[in-house]
């Protein structure tokens, strides 16, 4: 890519014309590059003037129904912006034009995180990849390959230092339990609702950085669920959204269900 | 390619400081808090919106959308890494170009027909309503060219890609790349003036 590709790219990032792929090359480049990433702040705070110059006083009435709204909005701990998609630096606001206010030891640290629904909260493939996840009969899990394994995931269960994270919102009765000794993790639940006609649940993991892919599944028809996940990093979130049968390469909705730190 | 270290200039009615500030209170719960950042934030979330989505009623649901997510992100602001203003804007104009997007498929790109660039009020009545940073964001924009501005609100208010407004404007792409990118480089410089004088 030359200079000139990647100053358009930038530019017309910051703008919001790029599609989806290109906003992956842009991702990539941003994520090898500290400065171009500082350069791509400055443009994003330029689009700015953008939006102050639509400014509108809304209808008077908004205001009520909006602080009516959060009563009952659980807030997100401060925890998962150390667990930031790789992609945010697409999902932030601009940051002042500063490219040394970047940590020099984590450049592309964390930033302002956006709503978990956006289309550029996306999962790097070879992320996706390193997860593998262990098919466990009778459950209707979409993705992965490999040997059932009762066994493992009894042990994970019955791991004494084994932590639970508790996955709370509109889909209830899910936790995923991990343990660093059975280098695994166990995706459970039981009366578990079923998601919509030609839906599927999805699981997301959130650490090092990186959003991962984990896994599509149904529950059984008796509400259970029980996935074995190859995953034991008991640093990561977990959220789950309901998407297209087969599953979708990012969110495409809000999480129905989060975890907030092991319990 | 040259990262440039300069001091910037945010249109804003209060410090980005004070602003800031205000998370942390709103990442405890409180409500108080969260009513100022509405205070302070819903003129230009709810713009947006509109602006993006062409539609009051979508534009009220957006802004709420965008509100409840400050109201649940807040703990992980980073004021280190970027403005509330700018963050609140980026959550706005997301959650406006997927609702566009959305309604796009059931209207058989309708909007985009409608499109056709809608100047940016600019009336000297409504500027003196609008107040201070508004009337600084537009005289900005009046400085850009006005294929330049055409191209880059056509990207930024109507969700379009550059592919997009090149067959909007029946244009070549590499020119409706060049408008939007000479176009936000244009209004950088502004900006940078408006901050040295």
């Amino acid at each position: 890519m030359t200079n000139d590709d990647a100053s358009d790219l930038l530019a017309l990032g910051a703008a919001g014309a790029l599609s989806d792929d290109e906003y992956d090359t842009l991702e990539q480049l941003l994520a090898a590059d500290p400065l171009l990433a500082g350069e791509y702040r400055e443009l994003q705070a330029t689009a700015l003037v953008l939006a102050e110059a639509a400014s509108e006083a809304p209808p008077p009435s908004l205001r009520a129904s909006v602080l009516e709204a959060i009563n009952n909005v659980e807030q997100l701990p401060a925890s998962l912006s150390t667990a930031q998609p790789a992609t945010s630096e697409l999902s932030i606001e601009a940051s002042p034009a500063d490219a040394s206010a970047l940590p020099a030891s984590h450049p592309h640290a964390p930033s302002n995180v956006v709503p978990i629904r956006h289309r550029r909260w996306m999962i790097p493939a070879t992320a996706a990849a390193a997860v593998v996840m262990l098919l466990v009969a009778g459950l209707l899990v979409n993705r992965f390959a490999d040997a059932p394994s009762g066994d493992r995931m009894s042990a994970v269960l019955n791991d004494d230092d084994a932590a639970t994270h508790r996955l709370t919102g509109s889909l209830e009765g899910l936790r995923v339990v991990t343990s660093t000794d059975e280098s695994a993790a166990v995706l459970i639940g039981s009366d578990v609702a079923l998601p919509d006609p030609g839906k599927v649940f999805q699981l997301w993991a959130v650490h090092d950085d990186l959003l991962v892919d984990v896994a599509t599944f149904t529950p059984a028809a008796t509400g259970e669920v029980a996935i074995l996940i190859n995953d034991d990093r008991d640093d990561a979130e977990w959220a789950v959204t309901m998407e297209p049968e087969g599953g979708s390469d990012q969110p495409t909705s809000d999480p129905i269900a989060i975890s907030s730190g092991p319990e | 390619m040259v990262v440039r270290q300069s001091r910037f200039w945010h249109p804003m009615t209060i410090e980005n400081a004070t602003l800031a500030a205000l998370l942390p209170r709103v990442a405890t719960g409180d409500h108080v808090a969260f009513a100022t950042l509405y205070d302070e934030l819903s003129s230009m979330v709810f713009g947006i919106a509109k602006r993006v989505a062409r539609d009051g009623t979508h534009a009220e649901e957006i802004t709420q959308e965008v509100f409840v997510d400050l109201w649940r992100l807040a703990a992980r602001f980073d004021a280190a890494k970027g403005n509330v203003r700018s963050w609140a804007a980026t959550i706005a104009h997301r959650r406006a170009v997927d609702r566009v997007r959305s309604e796009q498929a059931h209207r058989n790109r309708e909007r985009v027909d409608a499109l056709a660039v809608v100047p940016a009020k600019s009336g000297p009545e409504e500027l003196a309503v609008d107040g201070e940073s508004r009337q600084r964001a537009m005289s900005a924009l009046g400085r850009l060219s006005p294929p330049q501005r055409e191209a880059l609100e056509l990207a930024y208010y109507g969700g379009l890609t550059h592919v997009e407004v090149a067959d909007q404007l029946g244009i070549a792409l590499g020119t409706a790349k060049t408008r939007i990118r000479d176009g936000l480089l244009r209004l950088r410089s502004v900006l940078r003036e408006e901050a040295s004088s």
